[in-house]
Formats: structure tokens, sequence, C-alpha cells
């Protein structure tokens, strides 16, 4: 295909533009690794100090969620890109929610 | 005068949202193992809780630092590449492939201290045991060791663009395989996120 210099050289600009435009920046993966390392040191510590089980097992996995939010809110871009991508996580997150609180009520009351 | 300049064509989007879906489904089957282990911790609460404490916690959490770490290593390569620094970009691949490397030398230590207690599935000890156990350590050798093939198939596809990178195949305007790789690295990253909890430190 035989295409004129200028239109290559807009091509380039617009992949340029669009580069820049999703562009985070060297800060924003270091503040991400130190709250994710901060949050793994936290859930260490709950395991290590006397509280009841339930609480500490709740915290723990709520701790887990908040840490994946920050991988596929920053890591992974969600924040910075269409929100198609994250309308999709949202409904897959939903329905792997459905599938185990479903199949837990199930198997406890069956 | 007549130009000759040919364009390939290229669809950045379309690559990202294929990626997305590969990720979707890989989710779908952790969540899946998730699920099971999460019946079976029901079922067998006792055995699982005791099973858990020979798990080293200390281990578990190096390992998840590491792995944090390397997704920042990668994530700011991603940033490299986009201004042009295909240096950097090389150096934190590299770092990036290393990190992954530590993880699974330190996974290496932890299963053959496992096998040494004869704790491995289908092994002499283990079957002496109750069915809490044998579940326990089934699932965990499974599901970290699944986890584990995905790091490896990572570690390559790191190599694979490491290498584009040297060729300049993903510069600084064409840099959706690294942005792909990224994400896939992160994907590993957001499994251990609830492997290592779920494993090592609810008991």
């Amino acid at each position: 295909m035989v295409v004129p210099v200028p239109v290559i050289l807009s091509y380039k600009l617009m992949m340029m533009e669009s580069a820049k435009k999703n562009l985070p920046g060297f800060r924003m993966y270091f503040y991400t690794f130190t709250s994710l390392a901060l949050l793994t040191l936290l859930e260490v510590w709950l395991t290590q100090i006397k509280i009841e089980t339930a609480l500490m097992v709740g915290l723990i996995l709520t701790i887990a969620v908040l840490q994946a939010a920050i991988v596929l809110l920053y890591n992974m871009h969600l924040k910075f890109q269409e929100k198609i991508f994250a309308v999709f996580i949202s409904i897959l997150s939903f329905l792997i929610l459905v599938l185990i609180v479903f199949t837990m009520l199930d198997y406890i009351y069956r | 005068m007549e130009h000759n300049h040919a364009i390939v064509h290229r669809d950045d989007e379309a690559s990202r949202i294929g990626m997305w879906l590969f990720i979707f489904t890989e989710l779908f089957l952790f969540a899946g193992l998730f699920l099971v282990f999460i019946v079976y911790r029901y079922k067998y609460s006792e055995s699982f809780h005791l099973a858990s404490k020979e798990l080293n916690i200390t281990i578990g959490a190096i390992n998840s630092i590491v792995l944090l770490l390397s997704g920042m290593t990668i994530g700011i390569s991603h940033v490299a590449i986009q201004k042009g620094n295909k240096k950097l970009t090389l150096y934190l691949l590299a770092i990036t492939i290393i990190l992954g490397i530590v993880f699974l030398v330190n996974k290496y230590f932890e299963w053959r201290i496992k096998f040494e207690h004869g704790l491995y599935p289908g092994s002499v000890d283990l079957l002496a045991l109750s069915k809490g156990d044998i579940m326990f350590f089934g699932l965990y050798f499974f599901m970290t060791g699944l986890h584990a093939l995905h790091l490896i198939a990572g570690l390559a596809f790191i190599s694979v663009v490491f290498g584009a990178v040297v060729r300049e195949k993903v510069h600084a305007t064409k840099f959706a395989l690294l942005e792909n790789c990224g994400l896939y690295w992160h994907l590993v990253d957001l499994v251990w996120l609830f492997l290592f909890p779920l494993f090592y430190l609810i008991n």
C-alpha cells in the first residue's frame, strides 16, 4: 500500500499522542509497590496478634481484595484506560462473587 | 515525486482487548480453584488449620515482596519505553526476570522442605494423614505449581519482549507487546495476592 509521507507522520504523531495520554509516571509504580508491600506486612502482622479468628480472616481477605484493586487500577492501568475495561472487570468480579457465595450457600444449607 | 512508504496496519487497542480477554479466562480458572479451596477449607477446617501451620510465613512474605517489586520494575519499564529510554527499559526487564527467578528459587526450597517431610501428593507419609491434610497439600502443590508455571511462562514472555526491545521492534511509539507482557505479569502478581493469605496466613 502506498501512503504519502504526511499520512505516515500524522499516524506516528497520533501514536505518540496516544502514548502520552496513557502515561503514568515512575512515581506511581513506586507508590503502588510501597502500599502493596505495607499491606502485605499488615496481613502478616494480623496473624501475629491475638484477635478473634473470624475478624482476622475478614480483615486479611479485605486487605487482599484492596491489594487486588490497587493492582488492577494502577499497575494494570484500568484507571487510565477506556471505561469499558473497568466495566468488564466489574462484571467478572461480580460473577466470581456470585459463583463463590451461591456455591457456599448451597454447600452449607443442603 | 512518488512516495513509496508502506504503512503496516497496527491495532494496539485490539491487541490490548485480546490480552484482557485472555486474562479474564485465567481469572476464572483461578477463581474456580479458589472456590474448591474454600469449600474444602469449610469441610476440613481443623485439618486445614493445622496443615497451613506447616507453611513458612516468612518465605511466603518474602516471595510476596519479591513479586510486588517485579511488578513495579516491569511497570516502570513500560513508562521508560514510552519515554524512549531503551537502556533503562532493558535494565528493568532484566531485573524483573531476576526477581521472577528469585521467586522460583524460594519456591523450590519451600517445596523441597515439604518433599523431605514426605508432604507431597501420593507420598506414603501424607496418605497416612487425614483426608483434610491430603486435600490441603494436594491443593497447595497444584495451585502454587500452576502459579509457578504461569510465572515461568511470564519469564519466557519477558525474554521475548527483551529481545524485541534490543532489536527495536518495540520502541517509544510501538510498545503494545511490552504493555501486554506487563498485563500478564501483573496477573501472576494478582493471583499470588490471594494464594499467599489463603494458604499461609488464614489458620
